[in-house]
């Protein structure tokens, strides 16, 4: 499997970049993962918009639906593109350490 | 597995090929298209394509899909973009110029207008966002793909029809650019495919194969032109054959004077279509219609539209309130489908009714006890 490195620590990520085990992610990785999205920096909205579908997934362990996403975070779909050139599921979940979705975020 | 009785028969291609008549063959043999993947396909019976998908590249999030091929010694996949066609489907000559351009420097030389209305153009992945910059210089632009609302297609409407009684294109127009992210960010449970007619003629079938649609209507009777129905009489025109012909008994003839019964009168276009001495009415606006659709997916399978209001005012070509409403409804089907669920099948689990109390409208009496199913 692949990996990235955080720091010197190499994370297992799948064939995607998806993190293998969403249980070793904290803000490094998601620095790291970031990277690998094209996103050199993590501004105050896209943190919002990561923790956002961080914690819907620790509670409900799947990543929400996309315009419950845009709904809860006020941002519009175009808004998220621009924070997440890859968009709400290649790119924000990526970030946010969420297991490659299978649905339609 | 069974040996084949004999070599696949690679012939029906060049077959295709030959002959006066139009060939969509010979358009691809003359491009940079894998015409392998066509013949192969002919010759085992089986398309050469495989299932594909849409993807988003950054930059577009809308626009890319993609083919899996069969054949990867042919050709490794095949990735295409939509282009939003313009309202009306008029292209420029310098427009079309633009397109074949595009199509040659970063296509296979391959222009496909399909027939949902969209313009396509065959490439590769890393040709797309070059390319797709260049179009945007060409004053086109690229979405329609996806769960996202499709690419609003309407007819010619007044810029080169007799009985439009609404300005279609202008109207679609006005939806494209204002329902623009919508078409180029999928963020909706399904695809929702939208048409604008400028008559109940309905010539772009909005109706029947569009989810979310407009339809021009009149409210008032047709009006007959005594002189110029002298004249069409005249001319041979068949006074019996047109009385016959309307759907609702409402044309009256005493001897040569033709009246139009105003209770019977469905507002259809039968009469006006027939006779040049009958227009329409001026009093004009669009019926709004929701859940067409053709396809075969989903419980209900193909379907035509409900009307859930039979008559919207447009007063000086104002069409803001249109689009509220079509926003409005576009959010609520969001908000409540089920996860692919086109408006149709949505509309019938939910009911019409239901549909118009969320958003506050008044249903009319011509849909209380089952919505109307045609445009009159
Ligand atoms: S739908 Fe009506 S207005 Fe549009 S082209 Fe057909 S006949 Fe003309
Ligand atoms: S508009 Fe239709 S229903 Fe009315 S008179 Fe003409 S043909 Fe008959």
């Amino acid at each position: 499997m692949p990996t990235i490195n955080v720091g010197g620590v190499e994370i297992e990520v799948d064939e995607d970049g998806f993190i293998a085990d969403p249980n070793l992610w904290n803000e490094a990785v998601a620095k790291a993962l970031a990277e690998t999205e094209g996103v050199s920096e993590l501004t105050e909205d896209h943190w919002k918009v990561v923790n956002y579908l961080r914690n819907y997934y620790l509670q409900f362990g799947i990543a929400p639906m996309i315009r419950k996403l845009c709904k809860e975070t006020g941002f519009s779909l175009k808004q998220i593109y621009d924070l997440f050139p890859s968009g709400p599921a290649k790119g924000a979940c990526k970030v946010a350490g969420l297991p490659k979705p299978t649905g339609c975020v | 597995m069974a040996k084949l009785a004999s070599e696949p028969d690679r012939s029906l291609c060049t077959r295709l090929l030959a002959g006066p008549s139009p060939s969509h063959a010979r358009e691809l043999a003359q491009s940079r298209y894998p015409l392998a993947m066509y013949t192969e396909g002919l010759a085992h019976g089986k398309p050469a394509y495989g299932h594909g998908g849409y993807i988003s590249i950054p930059e577009l999030p809308a626009g890319v899909a993609i083919r899996k091929s069969c054949r990867p010694d042919i050709i490794e996949e095949s990735a295409y973009i939509r282009i939003l066609p313009p309202a009306g489907g008029w292209l420029g000559a310098d427009t079309l110029e633009r397109l074949a351009d595009c199509a040659d420097k970063y296509g296979k030389g391959l222009v496909h207008f399909t027939t949902g209305g969209t313009i396509e153009i065959y490439t590769t992945r890393e040709q797309m966002v070059p390319m797709v910059k260049e179009l945007n210089r060409a004053g086109l632009d690229v979405g329609s793909t996806g769960d996202d609302l499709r690419c609003i297609t309407s007819c010619c409407g007044p810029a080169r029809c007799d009985v439009a009684l609404i300005d279609a294109p202008a109207l679609a127009t006005y939806l494209g650019r204002r329902f623009m992210d919508e078409q180029q960010f999928p963020g909706y449970p399904q695809k929702v495919k939208s048409g604008v007619a400028g008559c109940p003629n309905d010539c772009i079938r909005a109706m029947m194969e569009k989810d979310h649609s407009l339809v021009g209507v009149y409210r008032d009777l047709p009006v007959v032109n005594e002189k110029r129905l002298m004249a069409w009489r005249e001319a041979g025109g068949d006074l019996d054959a047109l009385v016959q012909a309307c759907p609702a008994q409402a044309l009256h003839r005493d001897g040569e004077t033709l009246t139009i019964l105003a209770d019977r009168c469905w507002r259809c276009m039968v009469c006006i279509n027939r006779c040049p001495a009958i227009r329409p009415g001026k009093e004009r606006g669009v019926a709004w219609i929701a859940g067409g659709k053709y396809g075969h997916r989903g419980p209900q399978g193909p379907m035509v539209g409900y009307v859930l209001i039979p008559f919207l005012p447009i007063t000086n070509e104002d069409y803001s309130a249109i689009g509220d409403l079509f926003g409005a409804f576009l959010e609520l089907w969001a908000d409540h489908a089920r996860k692919k669920e086109r408006v149709g099948d949505f509309l019938a689990r939910v009911g019409p009714l239901w549909v118009l109390k969320q958003l506050g409208i008044e249903a009319q009496p011509q849909i209380l006890l089952s919505p109307k199913r045609n445009g009159y």
